[in-house]
């Protein structure tokens, strides 16, 4: 089966899944790492929370920040490992939503995919205007 | 061809657009809504929360129910969004062919001073409303009520005698 981790320094990652909660409903292979609330090391944390997922097909980790220390443990800790583990680090929530909405075990292409659609969600509204798509059905 | 009915009172949003629409597989929504359709920027922000690849159109009722209506809807997978019985059982007299009725989320708002009753979570109703949905159970199209598809199935007839 797939397993999804959602790894941030403090509660981003909780917050996300509350998000998804209500968006999609409740994942039971979804996985959060609070990191950094306490004088717990990051190693640990991590360790720990790989050996509490256990087995899995895939293993999809959304780390919340692009070279914090989340993804850059989780990268030294899964990078060896010869399963399949999908690192992604800098995640939005349409991403998210995106990939645990498939709900399937990905290709390589079809996570880069996921995430080059997911940076078009992040819009400047303030230059939104009325687009002159035809409001007919055909 | 016409793969649902819901009656939703916030129209289009993240749960409609990303959970219901790529469940069914539409490729397009619309909303059928006298105000939406003729404020732009309501429509601008109903239009924002559709997902790629599948056309939005907000229409008023009488609108909607002319397209609806067009052979070539029979080409479109449509996934139609109200969000009040009245313009649904206007929908259901006018449009043949609506497999069912969904009902996601209504009357949560000024639930008290329109002298509402809960039925469920996402369900409250005064008695005029609940008369319409009764017109609607009454045609024969089948209801059910649930926030999202992932949420079990109840059927409004279980609700509402």
């Amino acid at each position: 089966m797939v397993k999804y981790l959602l790894a941030s320094h403090g509660e981003f990652s909780k917050g996300t899944e509350s998000f998804l909660k209500i968006m999609i409903g409740t994942n039971t292979s979804l996985y959060t790492l609070v990191a950094f609330l306490d004088d717990t090391s990051i190693e640990s944390l991590v360790k720990n929370k790989l050996e509490e997922i256990g087995d899995f097909d895939q293993l999809i980790v959304f780390c919340d920040l692009y070279g914090g220390s989340v993804a850059q443990e989780v990268f030294r800790q899964t990078k060896l490992l010869e399963k399949n583990i999908q690192i992604i680090a800098g995640y939005n929530l349409a991403l998210v939503m995106d990939i645990i909405f498939k709900n399937k075990i990905l290709e390589n292409k079809e996570i880069k995919s996921s995430i080059e659609e997911s940076k078009s969600a992040i819009v400047y509204l303030n230059d939104l205007s009325a687009t002159n798509d035809s409001n007919d059905l055909f | 061809m016409i793969k649902l009915l819901r009656i939703d009172e916030r129209l289009i949003h993240g749960q409609v657009a990303n959970q219901w629409a790529r469940q069914l597989a539409v490729n397009a929504i619309v909303v059928a809504n006298d105000m939406a359709a003729t404020n732009e920027l309501v429509s601008m922000s109903l239009k924002m929360a559709a997902p790629q690849g599948i056309k939005v159109v907000i229409k008023k009722v009488s609108e909607a129910i002319t397209q609806l209506n067009d052979p070539r809807a029979a080409n479109l997978s449509i996934f139609i969004v109200v969000n009040c019985p009245q313009d649904a059982l206007e929908i259901i007299k006018n449009v043949p062919g609506i497999p069912y009725m969904n009902v996601g989320n209504f009357g949560r708002v000024n639930k008290s001073h329109m002298d509402r009753k809960q039925f469920t979570e996402s369900l409250y109703a005064n008695e005029d409303e609940v008369k319409v949905l009764k017109e609607i159970m009454n045609t024969g199209i089948d209801c059910e009520v649930r926030m999202l598809t992932s949420d079990s199935k109840v059927l409004l007839k279980s609700l509402i005698k």
